[in-house]
C-alpha cells in the first residue's frame, strides 16, 4: 500500500480543499490541523457522507414529508436535550402512590402528534411494501387507533370518540386496499395523517371533556398507557443503537493511528505505544485490582469467544475457498456494521412485535367487551411472548440463523458482511445460551475481553523485540489493538459528557445512538427494489428514527427510563452484542496483520466490498 | 404492485403545492391535539372562586381574645373533585352531606380546610368542606370539635357574583335531623375594618385584592329558640382565603388575624430508637380496623388508599400516606383498633415520605418538601427544584438528607427546616441517601456512588459501580443491590469494593442481621458473612422480608415465618396475602409488625 494520505486515495473534494490552503502553514500548525480535520472527517464526517439520506431522483412531495419529519425529529431531540430545564419550568403531572410518574404536563399534546406522525409514515410506506408487512403494519395501525378510541367509555352506548376511531379503521383498511397496487403518492401520507390525526384527537378530546368535570386528567394516563404497550415496537432500533459507540470506538482507534502514521515520524508511533502500554497496563491493574469482571472464568470465557469467532472465520475462509490470509479488515468490518445493525436488532426483538399486537387487541376487547375469563387466559398466554425464556430462545434462533447466513454468503463468495455476520452470530448464541441454560458468572465481560486483548498484545510486542523481528507495520498494528482495546473498555467516553449535560443517565447512552443512526444508516433508503420502493424506504426510516427519539424523549421528560420502555437496556444488548464482535473481529483482524507484518489497512481506499448482504 | 419509477420532483405542482397540502394537514392536526388534549375545565362558584386558596396552600394565624392567651393556628388548603372529599368525611355524617349536596357529587368541586391548632388545652384538629358550585363559596360540612357540622342547604360564604354592594341571606339545616338549624346574612364592601386592614398591611397583603365580608349567623334549637348569634367581619383576599376575622360570639369578642409561620419547634424528638422485638416467638396475629374516632360522630371504619408501605415514628404512630385526598394520615395502634390520630395535607400528591424521630417529612408533587411534628402540625416547608423520590433519610443526630430526581443532595434540620448544604450530584437520583461515618453516601442511576461529607457536603470520593435497585448501610460500608444480579459493598470511608456477591431471582429484600447481610429475593433468601464473603445459611425465596436486626419475619403467599438469626424457624403466621388489585404493605414497630391493604382493614402480629 502506498504511503498516500486517505484524502488523497479517497478522492473527496471536500477533504482534499482544506488541504491545499493549510500547505503554507507553518509545520507546527499544519500537521496537528490535518491529522484533526482528517480524522474528523473519517470517524464522523465520512460516514454520514455515506450514510445520509440523498434527495435524489425522489417522487413528488417526498421532500416537504421529510421536512416534516425531520422537524419533528429536532423536536423530540431537544425535548430530550432541554427535557431538565422543561420539567423545571412547567407544572409536573404527579401520578398518586409509590411509583413515581412525572410528567410536564403541558408538553403532553406534543407527544401524541410526534406519536401520530410515526405511525402515519409507517402506514404509507406499507402501503406499497410486500404483502404481509403491509397487513402487519395496518393491523398495527388499526388496533393502536381502536386502542386510544377506548379511553371514551359511556357507559350503555357507543361514545362518538370510540365511533370516530372505529370509522377512521374501516376507513384507513379501504385506503389501503384501494393504494395497494397504486405507485406511492405524496397525498396518501396527507390522507394518512389527516384521518388517523383528526380522528383520534377528537377521541381525546371527547374523553378529556367526559373525565375533567370529575376532576380526572385522563390525558397522562392515556399517553402513558399508550407508551406502555407500543413503546416496545422502538426496542429493535434501541438494539442497533447499541452498535454505535463501539462503531465509533473501533474507527476512531483505526483512524488515529493511521493520521499518525501518515502525518508523523516513526519515533512518533514509538512514544504513542509505549504511552498506550503504559496507560492498558495500569487499567488492567486497575481492573484486577478492582476484581469485578475479571474472574479466571471470565478471562477463559473471553478467550474461548475470541476462538470460537477465529474458528469461525477460518470456516468462512475454507467455505470460500480463498485463501485463509485474507481475511476482512478492520476498517472493513466497521463500515459494514450499521447497516447489519438494524436488521439484526429486530430480529433479537422480533418477539416484542406479535406481544404489542396481541396487547393492543386484549386491550381493546377488553375494553369492548368488558372483563372476561378467556380474556385473562388469553393475556396470561400473551404474557409468555415476553417470558426471559422465550426472549432467550428467539435470540438463540437469531443467532444460529446469522450463523446460517454467513455459510451461505461465503458460499457464495461474499466477503465481510459473513465474516461480521459469523461473530455477531458467535456472540449472540453464546449470550443467549448462557441466559437459558446456567448462570452467567462466567460469562466473558468488557474488563475481561480488554485484559485478554492487553495481554496477547503485549506479548506479541516482547516477542517481537527479543526476536528483533518488530516493524513499525507490527507496531502500528498493535498501537490500533492496544487502542482499540482500550477505547472499548472505556467506551463511555462518547455518552458520559452527554448524560451530564442532561442531568437524566438513561438517554444518553441511546440518544447518541438515534442521532449516529439518523445521521449515518440511511443509505438502505437511497435506493429501491420491487417490494420494497425507494419512497416506501424512506418513510420506514423516518417512521423508525422517529419512533425511537420520540419513545426516548417522553422518559427524559418522565426521568423515569421505565416510564415506557427502557431503551437504554436494549441498547446495553445492542452494545453488549455489537460491540463485542465487531471489536473482537478488529482485533482479530489486526493481529492477523501483525502476524504476517502487513501494513494495517486503516482506510477503505477503493475498496468496494459487499454491500448486497446488507441491504437485501 | 405497481413499481414504475417515480418522477422526480418538477414545477409548482411538484414542490409548492404538495408542500402547501401537507403543511395545513400537519398544522391542522397538531392544533387539534393541542387543543383536545387541553380541555378547559372552569372553575365553578364565579367570582367567588377567586378567593379559594389553592391547593397545598397555608395559612398561619393567632387568634387574639381578651383575657385569653394567644392561640397559634395552622391551616392547610385541599382542592378537590369529585366524591373523595366526601368519602373522607366520618362515616356517620357522609350520608348527611352526600344528601345536603344534592346535585351530582360526581362533578362537584370543593375546598377543604384543615386546621391544627397549636395552643391552649383544645388543641382538636378541625376540618371545614366548602363547596364550589353555581351558588358560590359555600360551606357544607365540619368536624372534628366537640360539635359536628352539616349545613343543608350548604351556607353560603361567597356568592357567585360576590363584590361590594352584594348582599345575600340563607338559612336551613347546620346539623343532622335539623338537630341546630342557622339563618345567614351578609354583605360584601370595601375592606374598611381597621384591624382587619391593619393586619392585612402588616403581612403585605395588597387589600385591593379583598374584600371584606360583614355577615350574622343565628344558630337555633330543634324548638326555634336562639342559641348564638355569630357577629363577624371576614378579609377574603385572592388565592388566600380568609385572611383575618374579627368575630362577637355570645358578645365575646375575638379577633383572628394572619401571621407569620410560628411552628412549635421545642420538645420535638428527632431520635429514633433501635427497634428490638420481645420474644417474638410468642407473638399472635389479630385483626385490626383502622378508625377515625370524632368527638360527635363517634368511632368510623376509615377508609385509607395506600400506594406505599407505612413507617414508623419514634412515638410509636404509624404514618401512612392517603393516596384517596393527598393526605399524610398517622395511625396509633389502640388494641385491635388503628385509630387516626392526625391527618395533614401537604400539598399536591405525595411522592414519597419519611420518619426522622416524631418528625415526618414529606415531598409532594408541588416539588416542596414539607414536615410535620408528632402532632401533624406544619413545621416547615421548602420548595426543591426536582421530585424527590427517594424518602429522605435520617442521619441520627437531628437532620435529614434529601436527594432530589435531579441529583441535589440538601442536609436540613429535621426540625427547623433550615438548610445545613446543598450539593449536586449531577445525575438522576431515585434512591434514598445511605448516612454512615459521618458521610452521605448516594448513588445515580447510572450507578455512580458519591460519599460527601456530612458536615460540609464536600465530596470525599465519587466511583462508578453499576445501577442498582437499593442501597443500604451496614456499619462502615454500604450495600448496593445491583440491577446486573449483583450484591456490592463498598467501604464508606474509602470507596474501595470490600466483596461483590452474585444473587438469582428478583430483588425483595436487603437486611442487617447481627454482623451478617441477609438478602432475599423470589427465589432465595441467603445469609453472608461481609468479613469472609461466607454464605451461612440459605432458604427459599419470599416476597418480602423485614427484621429488627436479631430476628427476621418472612411473608410467603399468606404466611408471616419468623426466622433467627441463623434461619432457623420461630414460628410462623397466618397474614392475608398481596392481592392482584391489591398490594400488602408490612411495617415493623417496637413490638410488632402491621399488615395493611388499601381500606379500613389491617393484620397486627404482635404480644398476645
Amino acid at each position: 500500500m502506498s504511503e498516500a494520505p486517505v484524502s488523497e486515495m479517497q478522492g473527496p473534494q471536500k477533504a482534499t480543499a482544506p488541504r491545499s490552503r493549510v500547505e503554507s502553514w507553518p509545520a507546527i500548525l499544519r500537521i496537528p490541523w490535518l491529522m484533526l480535520s482528517e480524522f474528523v472527517d473519517h470517524v464522523l464526517l465520512e460516514p454520514h457522507r455515506e450514510g445520509r439520506l440523498r434527495a435524489k431522483d425522489w417522487p413528488v412531495g417526498v421532500v416537504s414529508i421529510v421536512v416534516i419529519a425531520v422537524i419533528a425529529y429536532i423536536v423530540a431531540v431537544a425535548l430530550i436535550l432541554f427535557s431538565a430545564p422543561l420539567r423545571a419550568a412547567l407544572p409536573l403531572y404527579v401520578s398518586a402512590g409509590g411509583v413515581s410518574f412525572s410528567f410536564p404536563r403541558a408538553l403532553l399534546w406534543i407527544f401524541l402528534v410526534l406519536l401520530v406522525l410515526s405511525v402515519s409514515l409507517l402506514q404509507t410506506a406499507a402501503m406499497h411494501v410486500a404483502t404481509w408487512l403491509c397487513v402487519l403494519v395496518t393491523a398495527l395501525t388499526v388496533l393502536i387507533t381502536l386502542f386510544v378510541g377506548v379511553t371514551d367509555a359511556e357507559l350503555g352506548a357507543f361514545s362518538s370518540g370510540r365511533l370516530a376511531t372505529i370509522a377512521a379503521s374501516i376507513l384507513l383498511v379501504v385506503f389501503v386496499i384501494v393504494r395497494r397496487r397504486s405507485s406511492f403518492a405524496w397525498w396518501e401520507f396527507a390522507v394518512v395523517f389527516g384521518l388517523l390525526g383528526l380522528s383520534l384527537a377528537f377521541s381525546i378530546a371527547r374523553a378529556a371533556v367526559t373525565a375533567s368535570p370529575g376532576g380526572v386528567d385522563l390525558g397522562p394516563i392515556t399517553l402513558s398507557v399508550v407508551m406502555f404497550t407500543i413503546g416496545q415496537l422502538a426496542i429493535p432500533s434501541a438494539i442497533a443503537a447499541g452498535s454505535a459507540v463501539a462503531e465509533l470506538a473501533t474507527s476512531s482507534a483505526l483512524r488515529a493511528v493511521g493520521v499518525v502514521r501518515r502525518h508523523l515520524p516513526v519515533a512518533a508511533l514509538v512514544v504513542g505505544l509505549v504511552a498506550l502500554l503504559s496507560w492498558r497496563a495500569w487499567v488492567v491493574v486497575e481492573t484486577v485490582r478492582a476484581g469485578e469482571s475479571v474472574a479466571p472464568l471470565q478471562l477463559g470465557s473471553s478467550v474461548a469467544l475470541s476462538a470460537l469467532i477465529v474458528g469461525a472465520w477460518l470456516l468462512l475462509a475454507r467455505l470460500r475457498g480463498s485463501r485463509v490470509a485474507s481475511p476482512p479488515s478492520a476498517t472493513e468490518l466497521t463500515d459494514k456494521l450499521s447497516g447489519v445493525a438494524q436488521p439484526i436488532g429486530a430480529g433479537l426483538a422480533i418477539t416484542f412485535g406479535p406481544f404489542v399486537a396481541a396487547m393492543l387487541l386484549l386491550q381493546v376487547l377488553f375494553g369492548y367487551l368488558g372483563q372476561a375469563d378467556w380474556l385473562t387466559t388469553a393475556s396470561g398466554a400473551i404474557g409468555l411472548l415476553s417470558h426471559s425464556v422465550t426472549i432467550g430462545v428467539t435470540r438463540l434462533a437469531v443467532g444460529v440463523l446469522l450463523l446460517v447466513l454467513a455459510i451461505r454468503w461465503a458460499q457464495r463468495q461474499r466477503r465481510v458482511v459473513p465474516e461480521l455476520l459469523a461473530s455477531i452470530g458467535v456472540v449472540v448464541v453464546t449470550l443467549s445460551a448462557a441466559s437459558l441454560f446456567g448462570p452467567v458468572r462466567w460469562l466473558w465481560t468488557s474488563e475481561s475481553l480488554s485484559i485478554v486483548a492487553t495481554i496477547v498484545c503485549t506479548g506479541l510486542l516482547v516477542w517481537f523485540l527479543v526476536a528483533r523481528t518488530l516493524t513499525v507495520n507490527r507496531m502500528a498494528g498493535l498501537a490500533v489493538a492496544l487502542l482499540l482495546t482500550a477505547l472499548f473498555q472505556q467506551r463511555d467516553f462518547v455518552s458520559d459528557p452527554l448524560g451530564a449535560v442532561l442531568g437524566f443517565t438513561g438517554v444518553a447512552f441511546v440518544l447518541f445512538g438515534y442521532v449516529w443512526a439518523f445521521l449515518t444508516s440511511g443509505s438502505y433508503a437511497n435506493e429501491g427494489s420491487k417490494r420494497y420502493p425507494k419512497p416506501a424506504r424512506i418513510l420506514l426510516f423516518l417512521a423508525s428514527t422517529l419512533f425511537g427519539v420520540t419513545v426516548l424523549a417522553y422518559t427524559a421528560l418522565a426521568r423515569n427510563p421505565d416510564s415506557a420502555i427502557n431503551l437504554g437496556a436494549f441498547a446495553d444488548v445492542g452494545d453488549q452484542i455489537f460491540g463485542t464482535a465487531i471489536v473482537v473481529g478488529a482485533l482479530v483482524a489486526m493481529l492477523r496483520g501483525v502476524l504476517s507484518d502487513r501494513e494495517p489497512e486503516l482506510d477503505t481506499a477503493g475498496k468496494e466490498t459487499d454491500s448486497a448482504a446488507t441491504t437485501s | 404492485m405497481q413499481t414504475t419509477p417515480q418522477k422526480p420532483a418538477h414545477g409548482p405542482w411538484g414542490r409548492v403545492i404538495p408542500a402547501a397540502v401537507l403543511a395545513v394537514v400537519t398544522s391542522l392536526v397538531t392544533v387539534c391535539f393541542a387543543v383536545a388534549d387541553n380541555p378547559v375545565v372552569e372553575v365553578a362558584g364565579g367570582a367567588a372562586a377567586r378567593y379559594v386558596p389553592a391547593e397545598g396552600y397555608t395559612h398561619w394565624s393567632l387568634t387574639v381574645e381578651r383575657g385569653s392567651p394567644d392561640v397559634r393556628r395552622v391551616t392547610e388548603s385541599a382542592r378537590s373533585t369529585g366524591y373523595t372529599e366526601v368519602i373522607a368525611l366520618p362515616e356517620a355524617q357522609t350520608s348527611h352531606v352526600l344528601a345536603a349536596l344534592g346535585s351530582d357529587v360526581r362533578t362537584t368541586q370543593f375546598w377543604r380546610e384543615i386546621t391544627h391548632v397549636l395552643d391552649g388545652e383544645d388543641q382538636s384538629q378541625l376540618t371545614d368542606l366548602y363547596t364550589l358550585t353555581d351558588e358560590g363559596v359555600s360551606l357544607v360540612a365540619g368536624y372534628g370539635g366537640t360539635v359536628g357540622w352539616v349545613y343543608s342547604p350548604p351556607l353560603v360564604q361567597l356568592p357567585p357574583d360576590v363584590a361590594p354592594g352584594v348582599s345575600w341571606t340563607g338559612e336551613g339545616d347546620a346539623m343532622p335531623f335539623g338537630l341546630i338549624t342557622y339563618a345567614h346574612s351578609a354583605s360584601a364592601v370595601t375592606p374598611n375594618d381597621a384591624v382587619l386592614l391593619a393586619n392585612a398591611l402588616a403581612h403585605d397583603v395588597d387589600v385591593s385584592r379583598c374584600i371584606q365580608i360583614d355577615g350574622e349567623t343565628q344558630l337555633f334549637d330543634e324548638s326555634g329558640a336562639d342559641i348564638v348569634l355569630i357577629v363577624q367581619s371576614e378579609l377574603w383576599c385572592e388565592g388566600k382565603g380568609r385572611v383575618a376575622v374579627v368575630a362577637n360570639v355570645a358578645e365575646v369578642e375575638s379577633q383572628h388575624l394572619a401571621s407569620a409561620p410560628l411552628p412549635e419547634a421545642t420538645g420535638i424528638s428527632t431520635n429514633s430508637t433501635p427497634r428490638r422485638w420481645s420474644d417474638p416467638g410468642s407473638w399472635v396475629r389479630r385483626s385490626a380496623t383502622v378508625t377515625l374516632d370524632d368527638e360527635f360522630f363517634g368511632a368510623n371504619a376509615f377508609n385509607l388508599g395506600l400506594a406505599d408501605a407505612p413507617r414508623a415514628a419514634a412515638s410509636g404512630l404509624l404514618i401512612t400516606a392517603n393516596t384517596n385526598t393527598a393526605d399524610v394520615v398517622a395511625l396509633e395502634p389502640l388494641g385491635d383498633r388503628l385509630v387516626r390520630a392526625w391527618y395533614a395535607h401537604p400539598g399536591g400528591d405525595i411522592v414519597t415520605f419519611s420518619t426522622v424521630g416524631d418528625v415526618t417529612v414529606v415531598s409532594t408533587g408541588l416539588r416542596e418538601l414539607v414536615a410535620y411534628d408528632a402532632k401533624g402540625r406544619r413545621l416547615w416547608q421548602h420548595p426543591v427544584p426536582e421530585l424527590v423520590v427517594a424518602p429522605p433519610t435520617s442521619t441520627g443526630d437531628g437532620r435529614v438528607v434529601s436527594v432530589g430526581l435531579d441529583g441535589t443532595v440538601t442536609m436540613l434540620d429535621a426540625v427547623t427546616g433550615e438548610i445545613v448544604w446543598t450539593r449536586s450530584v449531577g445525575a438522576d437520583v431515585d434512591l434514598p441517601a445511605v448516612v454512615a461515618e459521618g458521610r452521605v453516601v448516594v448513588i445515580d442511576r447510572a450507578g455512580a456512588v458519591s460519599a460527601l461529607d456530612a458536615a460540609t457536603g464536600e465530596v470525599a470520593w465519587s466511583i462508578e459501580s453499576e445501577p442498582a435497585t437499593e442501597m443500604l448501610g451496614f456499619g462502615a460500608a454500604v450495600a448496593t443491590v445491583g440491577d446486573d444480579g449483583w450484591l456490592r459493598m463498598i467501604a464508606v470511608s474509602s470507596g474501595e469494593a470490600t466483596g461483590s456477591w452474585r444473587y438469582p431471582g428478583s430483588y425483595r429484600a436487603l437486611l442487617a442481621v447481627g454482623e451478617n447481610v441477609v438478602l432475599a429475593t423470589d427465589e432465595q433468601i441467603v445469609a453472608i458473612d461481609p468479613e469472609s464473603s461466607e454464605e451461612l445459611w440459605r432458604d427459599d425465596g419470599v416476597e418480602a422480608a423485614i427484621s429488627d436486626g436479631t430476628t427476621i419475619v418472612v411473608f410467603r403467599g399468606a404466611t408471616a415465618v419468623g426466622l433467627d438469626a441463623a434461619g432457623a424457624i420461630l414460628t410462623s403466621w397466618d397474614v392475608p396475602a398481596s392481592l392482584l388489585w391489591s398490594t400488602r404493605y408490612v411495617v415493623a414497630t417496637e413490638s410488632s409488625f402491621v399488615l395493611m391493604h388499601t381500606g379500613s382493614d389491617a393484620t397486627i402480629v404482635g404480644a398476645p
